[in-house]
């Protein structure tokens, strides 16, 4: 006997072949556990009915014979393929991880553009805590954030914030932040990663709970990272390119005509080459390039402080202008993003297909962050200067470098959240969507094509 | 281009509640603390998606007594449409969502 909260079918028989193979199942197993079953019943509570269910040597040999096909398919090391326009998917709660229109369109099984079934973005978002002595603790589900201690006896320190654990996606903190193991443990069993950074903005850790259930996608990534994985390589490169003379283009105040061409070339040449090394060749003279246009970018009038921004482009560690020291900052969230979505989708951050794993590298994340850095962080670093939003007064020189104040910083996160919020339409699925959730389907992207589900990765470039 | 609305999109819920002793108070207390932003004294505003609501709902069930505690749902729809409130005398904060950096 088996409850449903519906009404019988509108059939002879009036079950589903589905509910019937279900009392079977039910009657097989009371069968083995030494019962005697004549007959199977389901009860449908919204009509009150019941409906009986023979148990004839059809259906059960029909049941047995699924079963056996479910344990092959349990048993196997690929997925199987995901259904084509089924109307079963739009109201599934694996949509936005299987992802079944998407897959079958980069498989060609499917010539329509994918309805839009993924999920909008969770609700979830992250918790960032820059100010310096904060400690984070948990309280009956919410997260507490108390100020630096009083150094006074009998003083309480303020609370700086609560925040329901349910709105929390990861934690951020910066610089000297405690976090207590309550608040970690609480973190864990809700799947919320820890990213440590250093108070200048460098990424220097990451704490999650256990490593992903997901066994068959890191042993492939672990093959592909040991084989190399230049067909993705190229791709995220070539993406990048695009990417950045896509922005070039757009924001150029003066004439980029010979830098726009040559990234072109460049674009071209990286689909092509056939090793690693000539790929890193390409990819820094596009860097090169871009970087020498990029004060382009930049209104001409602006004054910031530390040393001009010359058409060198690129200095880090420290940055020695103040256009580096933001380039570097978001890129630094970019990368934090990624880690936390990798760490989301099953993917291991460390092992990479363009950068070569080095100890402390998450390779992963910065290989995917590459088609991301002109749409994201670059762009979130124009748009904050051009239009005023960042000043002067928002930076510090130090002997060596450029860095960021308190209140600098927060408006550059805040800028940079507000870039992930903004939506645009998948240059290859057709949808509205947000940067935010374009992370984490290029992440399941990827995976796919680890998994050997898709024939090639598809990177993401904006037209 | 069909767009399928996603269901586990949020809405906002007004909860009052009515505890006759004060071990299920505090626990009811706590769990809706959990859930949501105290409005004024037991009444909370939570922004759920369906299946948080439900979580929350089963939670409350296991702890209240179903025969004298009262407990209230109300649906305020989108948590982003304020046209529902209107506050008199001091004014409480709603909820806020976004990322937050401290």
């Amino acid at each position: 006997m088996d409850y449903k909260r519906g009404a019988p079918a509108d059939r002879p028989g009036r079950v589903w072949e589905p509910e019937r193979r279900q009392v079977a199942v039910h009657a097989l197993m009371l069968r083995d556990a030494g019962y005697q079953v004549d007959h199977a019943a389901l009860y449908f509570a919204e009509t009150r009915q019941r409906v009986r269910v023979e148990l004839t040597d059809g259906l059960l040999d029909a049941t047995e014979a699924s079963i056996a096909e479910l344990r092959t398919v349990a048993a196997s090391e690929v997925a199987p393929l995901p259904l084509i326009d089924s109307p079963k998917c739009p109201r599934c709660s694996l949509v936005g991880i299987c992802l079944p229109d998407e897959h079958n369109l980069l498989q060609a099984r499917a010539a329509r553009a994918p309805r839009r079934l993924t999920p909008t973005d969770g609700s979830a978002r992250p918790l960032y805590v820059t100010e310096a002595g904060a400690s984070v603790s948990v309280r009956s589900g919410r997260m507490i954030v108390n100020g630096r201690p009083s150094r006074e006896v009998g003083v309480k320190t303020d609370v700086r914030a609560s925040v329901r654990m349910l709105d929390i996606s990861h934690v951020a903190v910066f610089g000297n932040v405690q976090v207590s193991t309550q608040a970690l443990r609480e973190l864990f069993a809700r799947d919320v990663p820890v990213l440590y950074f250093s108070g200048g903005g460098w990424l220097e850790g990451v704490a999650q709970g256990l490593p992903s259930k997901h066994v068959q996608l890191r042993t492939r990534q672990v093959a592909l990272a040991t084989a190399g994985g230049l067909d993705a390589a190229r791709l995220m490169v070539r993406a990048k390119i695009r990417n950045s003379r896509v922005l070039l283009r757009r924001n150029t105040r003066t004439d980029n005509t010979i830098a726009v061409q040559r990234l072109a070339a460049l674009a071209d040449a990286a689909e092509m080459v056939d090793s690693p090394a000539s790929l890193l060749g390409i990819e820094g003279a596009a860097a090169r390039t871009y970087f020498g246009a990029f004060a382009s970018m930049l209104r001409p009038e602006l004054t910031l402080p530390g040393a001009s921004f010359a058409f060198e482009g690129r200095n880090r560690r420290p940055p020695k202008d103040a256009v580096n020291c933001l380039l570097s900052f978001n890129y630094a969230l970019l990368v934090k993003d990624l880690v936390a979505v990798c760490i989301g989708v099953g993917l291991d951050p460390y092992l990479g297909v363009f950068h070569r794993p080095r100890f402390g590298r998450p390779a992963l994340a910065l290989d995917l962050a590459e088609e991301f850095r002109p749409l994201i962080a670059e762009s979130t670093v124009l748009n904050m200067i051009n239009n005023g939003e960042i000043a002067a007064s928002d930076f510090v020189v130090r002997a060596e470098g450029v860095a960021l104040t308190k209140d600098g910083r927060r408006s550059a996160i805040a800028a940079y959240e507000r870039r992930l919020d903004i939506e645009i339409t998948h240059p290859v699925y057709g949808y509205r969507i947000t940067y935010r959730r374009v992370l984490e389907v290029q992440a399941r992207i990827l995976a796919a094509w680890m998994l050997g589900e898709i024939p090639a990765y598809a990177a993401f470039t904006t037209r | 281009m069909t767009r399928i609305e996603h269901r586990s999109a949020r809405r906002r819920y007004l909860i009052a509640y009515d505890i006759r002793e004060p071990g299920r108070l505090r626990s009811i207390h706590k769990v809706v603390k959990a859930h949501g932003e105290p409005l004024q004294y037991s009444v909370f505003l939570c922004d759920l998606n369906p299946s948080e609501l439900t979580g929350l709902r089963w939670k409350l069930e296991d702890i209240m007594a179903h025969e004298v505690d009262s407990i209230l749902i109300l649906d305020l729809g989108n948590p982003r449409d304020l046209s529902a409130f209107t506050f008199l005398g001091e004014r409480a904060e709603l909820p806020i969502s976004g990322p937050r950096i401290l």
